[in-house]
């Protein structure tokens, strides 16, 4: 089997031995959740609920504010105690809507609506809208936006991300093996919106099992003709949006534009479920399947939880810490934020939570760099992370700006490599930052 | 190898030659491509403190000069030199100073590392503006002093030094107020304060007092002693002006523009959030 990859990269442990066979579990529910309003990259949106309100499994409690937001929806029904400002996955404070839950769980979404192929693509895109759809890989950049592109930038195909290129995360991979007809459904519908024809699926060489599924999945509903399944080397970051496109397609996204301008739209594969069951089911997206891992939790696995729940009660129903941790991270270990409280809600970005030990997490301060350049070796966007950082150390902002630090996709490669323990993207930020201020 | 004489005097006399038609045309040059500039400029700039600080907004003190001369730019904007140096600017241009309000940096903030608690354990580039980065900064206030120093660093002057507290303590004897450190700050923890108010509110804290209270045991409460047990009293027989720090957002503000710098606030405030020196007939006595 032929493997395609880019330039650069890293081969960091994958660790994905812990969850990769353990089948999805539901978490029982809480007690309280509090929803975020700003859970998407975009405005937050507008509470329609107030406090006081009882709601119901599913309903819409925040609308999206203009073209770049989302719809959010109450993920168990209750009664809204409160709306105020509390600490989200974002590092501010934020608001958020507390939901104390109570009242009868209806089972309105198990009823299927098979005839999607009757509707057109503005009422397919509409279900998408109304659901509050958001990439599911972690930018959580609103799906709808990359769905409508613009007269002028004709799109002819669709990538579908399966990569999963993050150490420790199962949670695509899990996705695939329990979900593969939903899945290529659900490729099915994005293409009709975007009236194209061509999708291909990405996925690394580490997840055979998936692949297999998938490509069995394809030839069964007769769709090779226009949905196609190819693999990649495993090597982080594969599936990053501009490397996926360069890899796949051979079409490289110039420095400070978008994979539009190169005819390219690329959804992960939990979006592209989220859409399937958006418009099966007419479910909104209140509910995510994540990969909780790190050898401080007990039992690490797949669950599926409902956006705003607490981190600290994952962990207590995944039997809790058995070791001393040094850092919880949401997402992965690679691009994931660590979290500064336990009581932080679940996010529709949220991929992961992963429970490391003190010894794990890279501690201690760092040292000046030595010049080697294996940072140079790994960027997967050609930059010199090396000379960033440095000049960005020492405040040479009119040094950083002439090197293009926005091209940076921040996968943390460089620092990864690093000898010196050097935190290279994070001087990069700063660069960034000051560039993005001065414009 | 040995060099004969007449070697020797050539040598000599090609190099005289060559450097006497050198300095024929630079001669020339001078004279033929003769640029005039106005003596004002150099007048200006000596004048100028030479600090090349920008807190004029212009990249240096000889841009400064230039635009003053050719822009006619006011001549109050440099705060390092003061009403002394506007004035006499002034007269090498013939003109009537506008006034100067010479200003010093104040620290809003009295948390540090004994007050102020974290929220974790920060280990990226020391300075404040990556610590900002990561989750909004590692203390649990979110509105108070890192203690990092980027002001230190960028003081051009020398006037801010980091205590054993963590926090920024300045040097009214070398701040002139220039405003690098007020920009630079990614907390707005400093801000200018016009000299000769002595009286300034070390939080800025915009949280409620017990939300305040979970970060940090130094901030302003919120309640509002300051502006109805003092100032109001102060300024009862005033029309004009009710109080002079004012509390919104439950944080004390004092408007520069009407204080009278009577400390009267300070004595007030349960937090001792509001600063005060003691005064006494030979001077001020700063107290921490």
């Amino acid at each position: 089997m032929i493997t395609k990859t880019f330039k650069g990269g890293v081969h960091p442990p994958e660790n994905k031995k812990l969850t990769d066979k353990k089948k999805y579990e539901n978490l029982s529910i809480p007690s309280t959740i509090r929803v975020p309003l700003l859970q998407h990259i975009g405005k937050p949106a507008v509470p329609v609920v107030n406090i006081g309100d009882i709601v119901e499994e599913g309903q819409l409690i925040a609308k999206a504010d203009g073209f770049i937001s989302a719809n959010i929806h109450a993920p168990l029904p209750g009664k809204v105690t409160d709306i105020n400002l509390f600490a989200t996955h974002m590092g501010r404070k934020n608001t958020c809507i507390v939901i104390e839950v109570q009242g009868n769980f209806g089972h309105k979404y198990n009823t299927f609506f098979n005839d999607w192929p009757s509707l057109d693509s503005a009422q397919l895109l509409e279900k998408v809208i109304a659901a509050g759809i958001v990439g599911m890989g972690g930018a959580a950049f609103p799906t709808h936006v990359k769905l409508s592109p613009p007269a002028e930038k004709p799109v002819d195909c669709l990538l579908v991300n399966a990569a999963e290129c993050e150490p420790f995360l199962t949670v695509d991979d899990n996705l695939v093996k329990a979900f593969p007809d939903e899945i290529i459904e659900g490729i099915e519908i994005t293409l009709k919106i975007l009236k194209i024809r061509k999708a291909v699926i990405g996925i690394e060489n580490n997840k055979k099992e998936s692949f297999n599924l998938l490509k069995k999945t394809i030839a069964s509903k007769n769709l090779s003709s226009s949905i196609s399944i190819k693999m990649l080397k495993t090597k982080y970051p594969q599936g990053s949006e501009k490397q996926l496109i360069q890899v796949l397609t051979g079409r490289v996204v110039p420095s400070g534009r978008l994979p539009m301008d190169v005819g390219v739209v690329v959804q992960n594969v939990g979006t592209v479920f989220a859409i399937n069951e958006a418009v099966i089911k007419n479910k909104p997206l209140y509910e995510r399947y994540i990969t909780v891992t790190g050898s401080a939790v007990k039992k690490p696995g797949n669950y599926k939880v409902k956006i705003g729940t607490p981190v600290s009660e994952i962990i207590d129903e995944c039997g809790g810490l058995i070791k001393e941790p040094g850092k919880v991270i949401m997402g992965g270990p690679m691009c994931g934020l660590a979290l500064s409280s336990l009581d932080i809600p679940v996010v529709k970005g949220t991929s992961g939570i992963l429970v490391l030990t003190e010894k794990e997490t890279s501690v201690g301060d760092y040292c000046a760099c030595i010049r080697c350049g294996r940072c140079v070796q790994a960027c997967p966007v050609n930059l010199l992370p090396l000379e960033m950082a440095n000049a960005a150390e020492f405040t040479r902002f009119d040094l950083t700006d002439e090197m293009n630090p926005l091209d940076c996709i921040m996968c943390g490669s460089c620092a990864y490599v690093c000898p010196s323990g050097r935190p290279i993207n994070h001087f990069i930020k700063l660069a960034q930052n000051h560039l993005r201020n001065k414009k | 190898m040995s060099i004969t004489m007449i070697q020797f005097f050539a040598a000599v006399l090609s190099l005289t030659v060559i450097g006497g038609l050198f300095g024929f045309i630079l001669s020339v040059a001078q004279k033929k491509l003769h640029v005039e500039k106005d003596p004002r400029v150099e007048e200006i700039f000596e004048i100028l403190p030479g600090a090349n600080c920008g807190a004029c907004g212009c990249p240096g003190c000889m841009a400064y000069a230039e635009k003053i001369v050719n822009n006619n730019m006011d001549t109050n904007l440099c705060p390092v030199g003061g009403p002394e140096t506007a004035n006499k600017v002034a007269d090498a241009m013939g003109k009537v100073s506008g006034n100067v309000v010479r200003k010093i940096s104040r620290v809003h903030c009295q948390g540090g590392k004994f007050n102020a608690r974290n929220k974790f354990k920060y280990e990226g580039p020391q300075t404040c503006a990556g610590a900002q980065l990561i989750d909004g900064g590692y203390r649990v206030c979110s509105y108070g002093c890192l203690g990092l120093g980027d002001c230190a660093d960028i003081c051009p002057f020398g006037a801010i030094h980091i205590d054993e507290r963590k926090l920024p303590v300045v040097d009214l004897d070398k701040c002139t107020g220039c405003g690098k450190c007020e920009e630079v700050c990614p907390r707005n923890v400093i801000s200018l304060v016009p000299r000769g108010k002595d009286v300034y509110v070390m939080c800025r804290n915009r949280e409620k007092g017990p939300l305040m209270k979970q970060g940090c045991s130094a901030g302003c409460i919120g309640c509002k002693l300051c502006e109805t047990k003092a100032c109001k009293i102060v300024f009862q027989n005033n029309t004009d002006v009710e109080s002079a720090i004012k509390v919104d957002n439950f944080i004390a503000e004092i408007d520069y523009s009407v204080c009278i710098d009577c400390g009267k606030c300070a004595s007030v405030c349960p937090q001792k959030v509001i600063f005060y020196p003691e005064k006494t007939d030979s001077g001020i006595l700063e107290k921490e």
